[in-house]
């Protein structure tokens, strides 16, 4: 594979447990083919970087946790950002993220990172 | 053969510890590449593994030459020195669980030929790559190796 750039949008959250591990699975496998990958989580997605919420979300019942996912994606070096506008939207603050979020970024960033990438993915 | 923990660990082989591959000289200026005995251990049943296509274009050392893929685990097969790939093991594409059954003969993922011909000459054998598996085997907390029905070594 020629060096890949890939853009993960996640909107989806704790509602849909079923949906909230591919993301970091099809990242982790990004990075371990030498490409790089980012998620951006918006809307509902951003609950999977709160505090408390992926420790004990499991997309399938005995499966691993979300918060397994997120770490073995974040040791293998996939960036994970979230949107400012998500924050508001659910009531949450920086203070409310966990250790494993790179960062809040705008609109704007979004969009950049956007025309980057080679590759968008959104779940 | 070293048995460390019953870890396998063939004596003819080289070793890149900390990517926990070994290598193969087949003496035609060629080496074969896999995943040690501790690794596939470590990965569990592989469901599939992707070797990188052969082609003119060099890997650096630390680079995938293949993606593995097993129900608990998801990662690079790193690549031990810098080489050119030259072929891949279109067995272990179709089963991924040769490289759990066999996975210092069927199971070779990769065979590359080195930049430099002197390559080799940095990765741990015998005596020296036991003690360097045995340190890597309790910082990560492996107390011994599993075998699958059918393993041949």
């Amino acid at each position: 594979m020629e060096e890949a750039s890939f853009l993960i949008f996640m909107t989806s959250g704790p509602a849909t447990p079923q949906r909230c591990a591919t993301p970091f699975y099809m990242a982790t496998v990004v990075t371990a083919m030498d490409g790089q990958a980012e998620i951006v989580f918006q809307i509902d997605g951003i609950l999977l970087m709160k505090r408390g919420v992926a420790e004990t979300l499991v997309a399938k019942e005995g499966g691993k946790t979300v918060l397994e996912f997120i770490r073995e994606a974040k040791q293998a070096g996939v960036t994970m950002k979230v949107c400012s506008a998500a924050l508001q939207l659910h009531d949450m603050t920086e203070a409310d993220l966990i250790p494993e979020c790179d960062g809040v970024i705008g609109a704007a960033y979004m969009v950049d990172r956007s025309l980057e990438c080679k590759h968008i993915l959104s779940y | 053969m070293a048995d460390l923990n019953h870890c396998i660990l063939p004596d003819e082989l080289a070793y890149h510890v900390e990517f926990n591959v070994w290598v193969r000289d087949n003496g035609d200026g060629t080496c074969d590449i896999g995943m040690t005995d501790i690794a596939q251990t470590l990965a569990g049943a592989l469901i599939h593994c992707r070797p990188k296509q052969p082609g003119p274009k060099a890997v650096a050392a630390g680079k995938s030459l293949a993606t593995v893929e097993s129900g608990k685990w998801v990662g690079p097969v790193k690549c031990p020195f810098d080489c050119t790939v030259v072929a891949r093991n279109e067995a272990v594409e179709k089963d991924a669980t040769v490289i759990n059954k066999s996975p210092y003969k069927q199971g070779w993922i990769v065979r590359v030929q080195p930049v430099k011909p002197d390559a080799l000459a940095a990765l741990a054998r015998g005596q020296a790559a036991v003690d360097a598996f045995r340190d890597y085997m309790a910082k990560n907390n492996v107390p011994a190796c599993i075998h699958c029905e059918g393993f041949d070594g």
